[in-house]
């Protein structure tokens, strides 16, 4: 049997997948950016050493 | 006995003994609480439709429902008194055991909630026309679940007092964290009251056992939390 | 204000080398991620398209294959944000350390349980008919995503450092505690009549169903796993900052 009931399996596997990408990404964008601003601004205000750049 | 026990259960008696001072002192508390249960017991029938409080898993369901209310509000004042009269910081400065201070707030937190639920069975019982034929046998075996359910409650909630007591808006915060962490014990004790209902045959898959040892489970769990955890959680 | 140039005036870092190094070591952990990331795609484009069709359910048992391995991360991350909380007490001279490592552990916690209750609500609509059943695992991760959500207001909520690592250490812990119990309780509440569902009936799944499952699944925790540590690094990079300001501040 390939389809279950009728062909909008497709839409119901489609936006599991979906779902779950996005969220991974976006929390994934999330720690990345936040990491990137705060070490920018640890740079920028000088906290960390020029040398290790 | 040595000193330290002595001193343990000293410290236990005093507090329960304080708290429970309090309590009669201030009668309108109690009261207070037990006519906000009174008008939700009322307040369901309109909700439900009173047609819907034949069946016995609404009757079952309305009561313990309302005990969450009832215990939300009563956990949410566990060291309240000692707070505003400053006797809390009296007895963290003190040399007492922190785990005894725990347990005597957990101890009396249980009895006045079971103080609280004796009326609330009786105005349930005439209210929700529970039928006679199994009153009493519903009301000999609520005792031990309210006792239980009681502890587990109690313990889970003078433990979350601690956890928010440093925290802003302490009054969103503890039914948060507390509502999720309770739904075992409500599970547990509304289950075994439709169980043993002998007005009502519940389709359950499980022995009245494994309820018994969820509900039992909850206090010493989180009672053993408390004990290890008692220098953080009460911290000058 | 004070001008970023004034610092110069004192030494040029005003962290320990050890945390510097720690904190500008982020190439491995996105090559990681990215490594990760690609694989677990990988994973499931196999369970979508590599294997065949189930003979009861068609081709929507196919989310079992993101549903399942999102759950277990959730169970996986609360419980290790237990394990930091426990460590935190018993070493508070790493407190700071420990307590990010659960603060990121348990927002894992979060992201995949309500994943998980999301998929298993997509997968209970086709299968069901509707997309909320109070399934036991479902419900129990439901308590466990509303715990883990009043973590997350706990520490928003309280503005002492030290207080806050505590409590929510506290917290991290009673959730962990709970799942078990609603676990065990909820599962119990299932009457005889409800049907297994497919993941309890693993004795019934054919060979390759199950190996893309646990392709999936390793997939999807090394995926975790490489997000944990940015996340963390995120964590401690802020929580630095913010750290050295203050400081900056009263000085």
């Amino acid at each position: 049997m390939s389809e279950f009931g009728n062909t909008s399996w497709v839409v119901f596997v489609t936006a599991a997948y979906a779902v779950s990408a996005l969220a991974l990404l976006g929390f994934a964008l999330f720690a990345w950016g936040v990491r990137r601003k705060s070490l920018r601004s640890l740079k920028e205000e000088g906290y960390l050493s020029d040398d290790m750049s | 006995m040595n000193l330290g026990a002595r001193r343990w259960w000293h410290t236990f008696f005093f507090v329960t003994q304080f708290s429970l001072r309090g309590v009669l002192l201030r009668k309108a508390s109690w009261f207070g609480v037990l006519s906000f249960a009174a008008c939700l017991l009322i307040l369901f029938p309109f909700a439900f439709g009173t047609e819907l409080l034949a069946q016995g898993e609404v009757r079952h369901g309305a009561f313990w429902a309302i005990q969450e209310f009832v215990v939300a509000l009563v956990v949410g004042r566990v060291f309240q008194a000692e707070q505003e009269n400053g006797a809390l910081e009296a007895l963290l400065a003190s040399r007492a055991p922190r785990s005894a201070l725990l347990f005597a707030k957990t101890a009396f937190t249980a009895v006045q909630l079971l103080s609280l639920q004796i009326p609330l069975v009786l105005l349930w019982a005439v209210f929700y026309n529970v039928p006679t034929e199994g009153l009493m046998q519903n009301v000999r075996f609520l005792l031990p679940v309210c006792l239980l359910f009681n502890f587990g409650t109690s313990a889970l909630g003078a433990l979350l007092s601690c956890v928010v007591a440093r925290s802003q808006a302490r009054e969103i915060l503890l039914p948060i964290l507390f509502f999720p962490l309770q739904m075992a014990p409500l599970l547990a004790a509304v289950t075994l009251m439709l169980r043993n209902d002998p007005a009502y045959e519940y389709v359950g898959g499980f022995a009245d056992g494994s309820w018994w040892t969820v509900l039992a489970a909850y206090p010493v769990v989180f009672l053993a939390v408390g004990f290890l955890l008692d220098d953080v959680l009460l911290q000058e | 204000m004070t001008q970023p140039t004034d610092l110069s005036s004192k030494s040029k870092s005003a962290l320990p080398s050890a945390s510097e190094s720690a904190l500008r070591s982020t190439r491995g952990s996105d090559t990681a991620l990215l490594v990760t990331a690609v694989l677990t795609l990988a994973a499931w484009g196999y369970g979508l398209f590599g294997v065949g069709t189930d003979r009861d359910q068609g081709d929507v048992y196919r989310i079992l294959f993101v549903h399942v391995p999102v759950a277990w991360c959730a169970f996986v991350w609360v419980i290790a944000g237990a394990v930091f909380a426990v460590r935190l007490f018993f070493s508070p001279a790493r407190a700071q350390g420990l307590d990010r490592s659960s603060q990121a552990c348990v927002e894992l916690g979060t992201l995949f349980a309500a994943l998980a209750l999301l998929t298993g609500s997509i997968w209970g609509r086709p299968t069901w008919g509707r997309w909320w059943d109070w399934d036991p695992r479902l419900t129990s991760t439901l308590v466990m995503f509303l715990v883990t959500c009043g973590y997350h207001i706990l520490r928003s909520f309280t503005p002492d450092v030290r207080a806050r690592r505590t409590v929510a250490a506290v917290v991290a812990l009673l959730g962990a505690l709970n799942v078990p119990i609603v676990y065990f309780s909820v599962n119990l509440w299932r009457s005889l009549h409800q049907p297994q569902s497919i993941v309890a009936n693993q004795s019934n799944m054919s060979g390759d169903i199950k190996l893309a499952l646990w392709v999936n699944v390793f997939a999807l925790l090394a995926l975790s796993i490489a997000l944990y540590r940015v996340r963390r690094q995120s964590i401690a990079a802020k929580e630095t900052l913010e750290m050295l300001r203050a400081e900056q501040g009263l000085a």
